[in-house]
């Protein structure tokens, strides 16, 4: 078991736990004109960008310009989660304090500007000092730099699902007794790659012409989602070492599933395999499903990966599915991608703690069909000690985890 | 977090695609037989470049191993990984989609630069039309995970599916996540290993660091000059050995154990004291259980750089103390290049060969003794020796440096 004590978050709705949380609760737009690359020709021109982005704020000056958007804000969430555990790496006795991030796309503006410099000035013109910043592992290897993280080191890919893994991947080495703290989360920048890719697809919101230029997961009139950036940054550790060192508790990890079918499988088969993914984390955690007190969906307002989601919840969750409040936090923060499945975490470990399950922004109406009668038309009060997050992707990955309220928390007054 | 039984873990299947030989048997002749698989650079025209050798699998014909579909459509990486699936799969009796009731089937993929190929297309795409000649189907293409996920689809697997891009670590990190995977009963059978295709960028990348070499890889020789950008895939099947006993499938090695470390020093030098090389290796032996006087045989990430090949053997004697004197180390790079991803992947399959044949493949090219490198490198010639413990040493930009041990069952 682990445990988590506190996390730093950068996103397009605030920076830190606090302003997170208020962007939150009180239904915060992300959405704004992108300003990173020009639209141009494009289709679409919004996104859920972190336009007034300063890490100097967090990392200071030094060093700053040789680190790329995806690393600075890695770093700064990280310096966030360091911050809200009280908590600072030292050695410990499995070489240190690690760090288990997720991306999708990583530093791929990165990767397209060294390319681009061999095909436009040729091959000898590269600079070397931009050659590591083409490898996937580069964000998390540069943080580890900066703050002395010698432990394991993991960079974990899985598309939307990536920084869901990344959580479980840590949650076992601390259960394992291979680690006793690490930071774990996810990463993912906002890059004009993949949001011209999403263009193309016609898979943004409005990007088909259709009015509804904004995301609107599970409502039935959506049409497609808004790219959002951001990371977020967790520190794990044992419930000992929390417990020793006099940690807050935030939640604990109390269950994983994860399931893969190919994504030409249909999408009624998707939905059992995405089923699959939360009956197997209910089943890890012990749990009834009619215990679990908000799902935190990975939901974004597609078509057809909304469709999915919503019959596998209301499969997996039978008749407690109809009143089961649902709720998506990507019409707020946008699909974040690699660093979704940790802004969801953190979005569930806060409604575990002030007892708030937010609203889904610019969500009106269900789709009839799916049973689904809960979904967050504003932010609505729980006290159940349990949450789900799902995270399942159109590549046929699918992860769900579940959060536990600590015990011990539960008479603390809450902060912010 | 459910408890997950002591049951070990073991290696039935070696699926491998190397510029030396593909599939397990043409491979190992190679090996035993010391055989360059480096030559001059075909994949792209190279005047431009300061660097004209590589390691490719030129011999690679993916409609030989790809169903038609799959070898029209997936890029380079996935090709290759694929490829190397079937092969294990095969291997180890394995038929595709068995879907038996109580199989649960993962994949775990480790890459360095994932499906740069695409990229690369995508990038000239952009220069020469601009944002709106991004093309989605190359957008989908691209993220590396999807080298997992091509893998999944077509051996139909439903359980844990992951890539863990940890660069020229990630084979060893993604043997170690399906070891795991395995111990918690999230999966009956994983596949797991490492795909990179050879790229321009890593190729110019490489150059530019002045880290590569112009003629042969010399890992560990006084003269050695740098590594030789390769590719390449290899994938291992993995599974409890109950269930490998009950179907009646060889059994290579068992995965003892695997550690983790970050020298979290430099993004692409070596920490001085081969600090996270230490940590990964002595994180290893405890889980594992044993120590360095277990093991009897080392394969070395040794990629030829003058700094690698000094700072792992620093490491390795400060982890194995006298007792690496005495440890044959070497590294098939000398033979097959650096396969980024893929290498250490394909170093692990080498691992389980050299356990099961009973033989230790040689550190080609060695020429010269370096003072610095003063250990046991298996020069030239392949070497007779019973082997129960063999340790895969893999390092990678970032500080990430991934340790597999290995052992007869």
């Amino acid at each position: 078991m682990a445990v988590i004590s506190g996390f730093g978050v950068v996103s397009p709705i605030g920076l830190g736990r606090d302003e997170f949380w208020r962007g939150l609760k009180n239904g915060a737009a992300g959405l704004r004109p992108v300003s990173l690359f020009d639209t141009e020709g494009l289709p679409c021109h919004e996104a859920c960008e972190i336009s007034s982005f300063a890490p100097e704020t967090l990392l200071g000056r030094k060093g700053l310009k040789y680190l790329d958007r995806s690393t600075q804000l890695a770093s700064c969430a990280t310096a966030l989660a360091f911050e809200d555990a009280r908590f600072t790496p030292a050695a410990n006795g499995h070489g240190g304090v690690g760090l288990v991030l997720g991306t999708m796309f990583g530093s791929v503006e990165s990767v397209s500007a060294f390319d681009r410099q061999i095909l436009q000035e040729g091959p000898r013109s590269v600079n070397p000092m931009g050659f590591p910043r083409t490898v996937i592992n580069s964000p998390a290897g540069h943080v580890a730099i900066r703050f002395g993280l010698t432990g394991l080191n993991t960079t974990i890919s899985a598309g939307t699902v990536s920084s869901l893994q990344a959580i479980a991947y840590a949650a076992d080495f601390i259960a394992d007794g291979r680690a006793d703290v690490l930071l774990a989360g996810g990463v993912e920048e906002l890059s004009a790659m993949s949001y011209s890719g999403f263009c193309a697809a016609r898979l943004l919101a409005g990007s088909d012409g259709n009015s509804l230029r904004c995301a609107a997961p599970l409502d039935v009139d959506r049409s497609g989602f808004s790219v959002g950036e951001g990371a977020v940054v967790f520190v794990m550790e044992s419930p000992e070492h929390a417990a020793r060192r006099g940690a807050s508790v935030l939640a604990e990890i109390s269950g994983f599933g994860t399931t893969f079918l190919a994504p030409s499988s249909g999408a009624g088969r998707q939905s059992a395999a995405a089923a699959h993914a939360m009956r197997a984390a209910l089943a890890e955690a012990s749990v009834d499903r009619a215990s679990v007190g908000s799902i935190c969906a990975g939901a974004n307002g597609s078509r057809i990966g909304d469709d999915i989601e919503a019959q596998a919840i209301a499969s997996a969750f039978g008749e407690a599915a109809a009143t089961l409040p649902v709720h998506s936090i990507k019409s707020m923060v946008g699909e974040t991608l690699g660093a979704a499945g940790a802004f969801q975490v953190a979005a569930s470990l806060l409604t575990l703690r002030e007892n708030v399950v937010p609203a889904t922004v610019n969500f009106l109406e269900a789709d009839p069909r799916w049973g689904l009668a809960g979904i967050t038309r504003q932010a609505t009060s729980t006290a159940a000690e349990l949450a789900m997050v799902n995270s399942f992707g159109p590549d046929g990955i699918n992860a769900s985890l579940v959060l536990r309220r600590p015990a011990e928390s539960s008479g603390e007054s809450p902060r912010s | 977090m459910s408890p997950h039984p002591a049951e070990p873990i073991v290696v039935t299947g070696i699926g491998v695609v190397t510029p030396i030989g593909i599939g397990k048997t043409a491979f190992w002749d190679s090996l035993v037989a010391g055989r360059s698989g480096i030559g001059p650079i075909r994949s792209f025209d190279s005047a431009q470049y300061d660097v004209h050798i590589g390691a490719e699998v030129t011999a690679f014909d993916p409609s030989h191993y790809l169903p038609a579909d799959a070898a029209r459509h997936l890029s380079r990486s996935s090709q290759l990984a694929v490829a190397a699936a079937r092969l294990a799969m095969i291997d180890a009796g394995l038929p595709r989609a068995t879907a038996s009731d109580d199989q649960v089937l993962g994949v775990a993929m480790g890459t360095t630069m994932g499906e740069a190929q695409v990229l690369e297309t995508i990038d000239e795409d952009v220069v020469s039309g601009g944002l709106t000649a991004v093309s989605a189907d190359l957008v989908t293409r691209y993220p590396c995970h999807s080298i997992a996920t091509h893998v999944a689809t077509d051996v139909e697997a439903t359980g844990p599916v992951i890539m863990l891009p940890t660069a020229c670590a990630a084979g060893n990190y993604a043997i170690g996540y399906a070891f795991d995977a395995l111990r918690r009963g999230r999966a009956t059978v994983m596949l797991a290993g490492g795909a990179d295709a050879f790229s321009r960028i890593s190729v110019a990348g490489f150059a530019r660091l002045s880290a590569t070499a112009p003629e042969m890889c010399q890992p560990f020789d006084r003269g050695r000059k740098g590594m030789v950008v390769g590719e390449g895939a290899a994938v291992l099947v993995l599974e409890p050995l109950s269930r490998a006993r009950a179907r009646g499938a060889p059994v290579y090695v068992e995965v003892l154990g695997y550690g983790l470390g970050c020298d979290a020093f430099h993004m692409t030098g070596s920490h001085p004291e081969g600090l996270g090389t230490v940590t990964a290796m002595q994180n290893a032996f405890r889980q594992a259980g044993i120590g360095p006087d277990d093991v009897d045989y080392l394969s070395a990430h040794g990629t030829g750089t003058p700094t690698n090949d000094r700072i792992e053997t620093v490491a390795i004697k400060q982890v194995f103390g006298e007792r690496a004197y005495q440890v044959p180390v070497s590294s098939i790079k000398s033979m097959i290049g650096h396969a980024m991803g893929a290498a250490s992947a394909i170093e692990a399959a080498v691992c389980a060969l050299t356990v099961s044949h009973g033989v230790i493949p040689p550190t080609i090219n060695y020429l010269e003794p370096d003072p610095e490198c003063d250990l046991d490198y298996v020069p030239n010639t392949a070497r007779d020796c019973r082997v129960n413990v063999a340790l895969n040493n893999s390092s990678a930009f970032g500080g990430n440096n991934a340790v597999l041990l290995v052992g007869r069952v």
